[in-house]
């Protein structure tokens, strides 16, 4: 007792040392100004030290107090003591120890309802009876005995979520609305640089200027985005390497399959420099190992959903019941019966998300996966519709929700609210659920609405923009109707032919000057508007309306022929040149499918990327695409010839079309430029009234023979590209592509391609 | 990439261009092509950067003005000098 007193008064003393040290500082403050610095700090560090002196002196003397204290808390033992008491106290003690030892392992609500933590032994209510001396010597040592540390009873969720990703979302736009193309960078692709500039900008050597410039062009290299890649040919000995490889690799076991999956990614692929054969093979087994693992993620995953959305449906009407006046003991069998239908349940809607985490992982793994996966977002080819489908600017109120929900299913959750978890899960579903839309539209359908619900992992398409082919079959379209009407405005034979058709007719005078002045105006307005007759040519592809309209065409002018006189030469004549120019026709046909063929085959084995091929096919139409104009303007004068010699031919059909074309200037020139606002395109192409391009049936032969050689120009690439896979067993890549711009088409215009 | 070349006209006078980089962009749908014709000028080499139609081919150049445009060319350089 003496000792504590001592201990104590030395912690008193100390106390007032500190209140001493404080005043002392306070007055230093006080005279800092008039005192030079360095003594201030001086006479701030002597301070300090005594303070951190006194603390320490204190916290000693509290420990030793503390130590004392304990001493002699001793447990009084007084005679009436029974050692079998003492070791129930130590058996309860133990019990103690292991029941919290348990309640950290299992569930929290097990352990709510099944169990009872014993009391806790409080060590100064307990009056034990005093021990025998032979007894005494027999306890074991008590003083040395330390209650394990309580711990949190509460479930042991692993990375416990205090907010999800869309509160984050939501935080970061905060009253911002996001436009559709708020902060878009373009991505540069195909990027080819120059040994020597690489070489001199790493050097530093030079700094640069970025000039404004539009130069006048004499030459450029033709070649230029050429590529050369390397292609894997196959020896045959080579072959049987490769074989036995695959062979091997299709027998590891999934745990071999783990290890290559975890660890040869990224820079280790870099740095082992294995064959390109071994790593195409991997990749494939990689590939299909993954989405195993996946299809199986999402097959369990469906189940729980089908649990959750059944247990909703029952839930509802078990609370829809227990808000009508039934009886006691029904309302208490009903809440028995309820709690275990939910039981679990939040652990269950975790578990469907940690899967669905899980399952996207393994989809995309890696930052390199994460950029592939933003950009294959980004070109929208995951969605319905792909490109055609709609952006939408930020939703705030929308992202609010989601943001809401999402933390009222967290916090459920992490509470263990079974009831709460079920109702925020399915309250989310259908707020995703009910903002996806997928809409027809004259491209098959897209999706529109402001999200895109897809409950299951879904591996994202990471192809690129189908708009390629599109350009693709624009150019392969001109190239064929500037190929077909070159050789018809210049072959010389063709001439021949022609003009010995006008001598013969100049003396029928059947015509329309109107019609033809009319005519010419919209024939040099096409000329000005090139893309405008690309896109009315486009449309066009149906070798049926070919067939049905060189039918039609020749029905009309052989009549024409036999009412008018005269005309019976000319019918001789007109299927001279007909034939003629079916002849050279077929023979561009031929040459403009070998060249197209050519790049295409190039393009579907992959040796040539879509920007190759299109500044290939450029290639192969640049110096046409020039004279197109030229041509075009021959064409017409060809027209009007027709026009003017013809007897009663009627060029209301072609008004009406070439009106069509004129009045959607912009249309091709949009495609080209990979229209960004797809909407606006589709609507005016659904503007379109098809009964305006039937009427391009009735135009004269030349003309559809040169113009219509277009319409089927899709098919051929189309047909090309069937011929390529059967023969050559090339991917069906740029096939299906071109048979489904075919199918949508033909769709949209209610045409059958025969 | 060898060294190619493009023939330009500046006022009268023909002038002939190292092509440094050509880049393509999925977003534009339009490829670059960056030219220099050496001439230093206060220390700095200039460099010009066009852009055109892959379908109508280098024939026609166009200006390139767009910000974003001219972004995506920063970081063609950037990724040319750090590779």
């Amino acid at each position: 007792m003496n000792k504590e007193k001592e201990i104590r008064d030395s912690i008193k003393k100390s106390q007032k040392e500190l209140e001493h040290l404080k005043e002392e500082e306070e007055i230093l403050y006080q005279e800092k100004k008039n005192m030079p610095l360095s003594s201030f700090y001086r006479e701030l560090g002597i301070i300090e030290r005594h303070r951190k002196d006194e603390e320490q002196k204190i916290k000693e003397s509290e420990e030793l107090l503390c130590k004392l204290k304990n001493q002699n808390n001793d447990y009084t033992l007084n005679n009436n003591y029974s050692i079998d008491k003492f070791r129930y106290l130590l058996e309860r003690i133990d019990e103690l120890k292991r029941l919290i030892n348990d309640s950290n392992e299992e569930s929290y609500h097990e352990e709510q309802q099944n169990k009872q933590l014993p009391a806790v032994v409080d060590s100064n209510s307990l009056m034990l009876p005093a021990l025998k001396e032979e007894e005494v010597k027999q306890l074991p040592s008590v003083r040395n005995f330390e209650l394990p540390k309580v711990v949190d009873t509460k479930p042991k969720i692993e990375q416990k979520r205090n907010r999800g990703l869309i509160s984050i979302i939501e935080e970061i736009t905060k009253d911002v609305p996001l436009k559709v193309s708020d902060g878009k960078r373009y991505k540069a692709s195909h990027i080819k640089v120059a040994k020597r500039f690489k070489d001199e900008l790493s050097s530093g050597n030079y700094l640069y200027n970025i000039v404004h410039f539009v130069p006048n062009v004499i030459k450029v290299p033709f070649k230029l985005l050429t590529k050369i890649t390397n292609k894997i040919l196959y020896s045959k000995k080579a072959k049987k390497r490769i074989e036995t490889i695959k062979e091997r690799v299709n027998n590891l076991s999934d745990e071999d399959l783990i290890i290559i999956y975890k660890e040869y990614r990224s820079g280790r692929i870099i740095q082992e420099r294995f064959p390109t054969g071994l790593n195409i093979i991997l990749e494939e087994k990689m590939r299909n190992f993954v989405l195993n693992k996946v299809a199986r993620l999402n097959s369990e995953i469906e189940k729980k959903y089908i649990d959750i959305f059944g247990t909703i449906g029952e839930l509802n009407s078990i609370n829809d019941i227990l808000k009508k006046s039934i009886s006691t003991e029904e309302r208490e069998k009903l809440i028995n019966y309820k709690n275990q239908l939910i039981k679990g349940k939040a652990l269950e809607i975790k578990d469907i998300r940690d899967k669905y985490k899980e399952a996207n992982s393994y989809l995309s793994g890696g930052i390199h996966g994460f950029s592939e996966d933003m950009r294959a977002a980004a070109t929208k080819m995951s969605y319905v519709g792909k490109r055609f489908s709609k952006e939408h600017d930020l939703d705030l109120v929308l992202l609010q929700k989601e943001a809401s929900l999402e933390r009222d299913e967290i916090e459920a959750i992490n509470e263990g609210n079974d009831e709460k978890a079920i109702y925020s899960f399915v309250e989310m579903e259908s707020l995703l659920s009910s903002n996806t839309e997928i809409k027809n539209s004259i491209f098959g359908k897209k999706t529109v609405g402001k999200k895109y619900y897809n409950p299951l992992a879904e591996e994202l398409n990471y192809s690129p923009d189908p708009f390629i082919r599109d350009i693709f079959t624009s150019i392969a379209i001109t190239s064929a109707i500037v190929s077909a009407i070159n050789v018809i405005s210049n072959d010389v034979k063709i001439r021949e032919i022609v003009d010995e058709n006008n001598k013969q007719v100049n003396d029928i005078n059947y015509y329309n000057k109107e019609k033809i002045a009319e005519i010419n105006e919209y024939g040099h307005e096409i000329v000005s508007k090139r893309g405008t007759m690309i896109n009315g040519m486009k449309a066009q592809n149906r070798t049926s309306i070919l067939a049905s309209a060189n039918e039609l065409e020749r029905r009309a002018l052989d009549k024409s022929a036999e009412k008018y006189g005269g005309w019976a030469i000319e019918t001789d004549i007109y299927h001279k040149y007909d034939h003629k120019a079916h002849e050279i026709y077929n023979n561009f046909y031929n040459d403009t499918r070998n060249s197209l063929r050519d790049i295409t085959a190039k393009y579907s084995s992959g040796n040539i990327s879509d920007a190759e091929a299109i500044s290939l096919i450029s290639g192969v139409s640049n110096d046409t695409q020039k004279k197109f104009i030229s041509i075009t303007e021959d064409c017409l004068e060809t027209l009007t010839k027709y026009a003017k010699e013809h007897p009663k031919f009627d060029l209301s059909a072609v008004k009406k079309s070439m009106q069509y074309l004129v009045n959607h200037p912009n249309a091709i020139g949009k495609m080209n430029k990979a229209m960004v606002r797809v909407e606006d395109i589709g609507s005016q192409i659904s503007d379109v009234d098809v009964q305006q391009l039937i009427p391009l049936h009735d135009i004269p032969n030349s003309m559809k023979t040169t113009l219509f050689a277009a319409a089927s120009s899709t098919l051929l690439a189309g047909n090309v590209m069937s011929t390529l896979q059967r023969k050559y067993g090339y991917g069906n890549k740029v096939t299906k592509l071109v048979d489904e711009y075919n199918y949508n088409l033909a769709k949209e215009e209610n045409y059958k391609i025969k | 990439m060898g060294d190619e070349k493009i023939t330009i006209l500046k006022g009268d006078k023909e002038i002939e261009c190292d092509i440094l980089f050509t880049f393509s962009s999925e977003d534009t749908l339009k490829s670059y092509v960056a030219y220099t014709d050496n001439i230093v000028v206060d220390g700095k080499k200039n460099i010009y950067i066009s852009s055109f139609d892959p379908v109508v081919g280098m024939g026609q150049l166009e200006d390139v003005v767009d910000e974003k445009e001219l972004e995506m060319v920063e970081d063609v350089l950037k990724q040319i000098e750090n590779s």
